[in-house]
């Protein structure tokens, strides 16, 4: 069969995942990516320069030429509007072709997607397995309405068939190696590899899609899964061969959780592979044999989640653990190795006062890492700080409408905030976190003490942008250095595509 | 100063609850899935077994185990 996936704005490691197990069970994948330049839900929103950029009616376009017999989208809350668009288009012009929605999206919310007139299908939790067993059904015209994991929508009757989740994999060895050669045209592999050790986390903040994923799989199988050190250290290798890739990218939850594996894992890579990496982590995870560790093996950055640093609070309503104290041994200890550290924030958490900010300021000045990504509140549907919110009265029913549909900013752009107030604090205060980790900490302290700080919401975005560059480059943060080049190469390229031809026949980036 | 590793077995929802015990005095080594229990390896001194045993038994809500492993130095 022939499968389009569509995605926009970054790479996706679960539509690789998906497409590889498809190949390999001789079906034909094809990807339409769409760069959403400047709405990309993840770098960059500038509305207006969007809109000169818009690609939705090519993709859809992209999409027919294909002739796909199914049309497979994996949507994550920021991007489940752009798919019902394209969905809706790609319905009206292919109303007999299926599509299926997949993701943590339709993971969350089944019973509001599976309602969607162009939604026919929705895949339920990890999908490799699912999505397999109801693609060679729906080519075998075999019936499809009780795949475990998949939801179905009988057009003609309008019944849903909810069926169960599917129980977890123990042997995740056993997925065949992600298609990198999805995304390879628009986001060049060779400028680093993506690439995941391990699945599942044991945490439940509140704030994250884990927090959902602990609870459906509980009693359907082993959530939290590891990689053998052959299987990982095997496909960097066979990717390494095809792609000649110069560094790599770990995107595991908790990539140290494990020192024994940590430990035979880092000796084979420096072995086998010797290329600079970057990881994430939790400070329960770090301490300085671990960042020595990371360090002798080709590690140069770390991300790790701070999320608040009121204890009480962050305790309470986001479900974090680990106290300042930790956060700041994992951030000493990695600055001692000479690793860059990537601290994270979240601001506009319900009920947070500007004394949690001006801490929080205070405890980063001190600590100064290397950069400080300050993410404002996205409430995501069906975690449980949305719950927290409601109870608190942040939250009435038509905001709750409005996160279940995709509806809200995303953390880079307002988030949830809605109130002017409370805008200008968070944008001010994430204009400050931006700057405290390059300027000296006499000058921070002083644009904090005097309250200066909250005044910051007056640098305009695109200030704070080129400050934040130059920190990249300074730091030579790969991924975000090879996004600034995408960025310039992909509007300059679309753009001369759009004077070149009318906007109707333009064909999108994907050929 | 010399050091042993626990394992301790619990539900996964306790997992806020004995971090919160852990963090005080040991390092965690490792945490996996068995079942629908989580297994959790931590460092702690010495002399602070019995300590951390009733420091958990206070702040867990389930049946749990805790074991000695090895001692570290």
């Amino acid at each position: 069969m022939r499968i389009v996936f569509l995605y926009m704005g970054a790479e996706n490691l679960g539509v690789q995942y998906l497409s590889s197990v498809l190949k390999k069970n001789g079906h034909e994948t094809f990807m339409v990516f769409d760069p959403a330049l400047f709405n990309d839900k993840y770098w960059l929103t500038i509305n207006s320069l969007s809109k000169f950029f818009d690609q939705k009616k090519e993709i859809i376009e992209k999409v027919i030429s294909l002739k796909p017999d199914l049309v497979a989208f994996s949507v994550f809350t920021d991007c489940y509007k752009w798919a019902s668009f394209i969905a809706k288009g790609v319905k009206q012009k292919l109303p007999n072709v299926p599509t299926i929605f997949g993701g943590i999206h339709p993971t969350s919310v089944p019973e509001e997607v599976i309602m969607e007139d162009f939604v026919d299908y929705i895949g339920v939790g990890e999908g490799e397995e699912s999505l397999l067993e109801f693609v060679n059904k729906l080519e075998k015209k075999e019936d499809i309405r009780n795949i475990p994991g998949i939801w179905a929508k009988d057009s003609s009757t309008g019944l849903i068939y909810k069926n169960p989740i599917r129980v977890l994999s123990d042997n995740i060895d056993s997925i065949p190696y992600p298609d990198k050669e999805m995304f390879n045209p628009h986001l060049p592999i060779k400028n680093g590899y993506m690439i995941a050790a391990s699945r599942g986390c044991p945490y439940s903040c509140t704030f994250c899609s884990n927090n959902l994923y602990n609870k459906i799989y509980k009693g359907n199988g082993k959530w939290l899964r590891r990689r053998s050190t052959e299987n990982i250290i095997s496909e960097l290798k066979e990717m390494k061969a095809k792609y000649n890739f110069d560094k790599v990218d770990f995107v595991d939850d908790i990539f140290t959780c494990h020192r024994d594996w940590l430990k035979e894992f880092l000796n084979v890579y420096k072995k086998e592979i010797n290329l600079p990496f970057k990881c994430i982590t939790h400070p329960h995870f770090m301490n300085d044999e671990i960042a020595i560790q990371l360090k002798s093996a080709g590690c140069y950055a770390v991300a790790l989640g701070v999320q608040s640093t009121n204890e009480s609070y962050k305790l309470k309503v986001l479900k974090r653990y680990e106290s300042n104290e930790k956060v700041k041994e994992a951030t000493l200890a990695l600055k001692k190795s000479g690793i860059s550290v990537i601290l994270q924030h979240i601001v506009g958490l319900p009920d947070e006062t500007e004394q949690d900010l001006i801490e929080a300021a205070n405890f980063y000045i001190d600590l100064k890492p290397t950069r400080i990504e300050c993410y404002t509140l996205a409430y995501f549907p069906a975690t449980e700080i949305v719950d927290i919110a409601m109870e608190r009265g942040k939250i009435d029913k038509n905001i709750l409408k409005s996160i279940n549909t995709g509806g809200e900013n995303m953390y880079f752009d307002g988030g949830s905030l809605r109130e002017k107030r409370e805008q200008k604090q968070a944008r001010s205060f994430s204009h400050l976190l931006s700057l405290v980790t390059f300027l000296p900490r006499q000058l921070s302290r002083f644009f904090v003490n005097t309250r200066i700080w909250k005044y910051f919401y007056l640098i305009p975005n695109g200030a704070v942008t080129l400050a934040e560059v130059g920190v990249v480059l300074v730091t030579r943060e790969h991924r975000a250095i090879n996004y600034i080049k995408y960025y310039i190469n992909t509007s300059f390229s679309l753009f001369l595509k759009m004077i070149k031809k009318p906007a109707h026949m333009t064909t999108g980036l994907n050929k | 100063m010399e050091k042993q590793d626990i394992i301790i077995k619990a539900d996964m929802d306790e997992l806020g609850s004995i971090s919160r015990v852990i963090q005080k005095k040991g390092d965690f080594q490792s945490i996996e899935q068995e079942g629908e229990c989580l297994v959790i390896i931590a460092r702690i001194p010495l002399d602070e077994f019995d300590n951390i045993k009733e420091d958990l038994k206070k702040a867990l809500i389930n049946d749990f185990s805790i074991e000695l492993l090895n001692k570290k130095n």
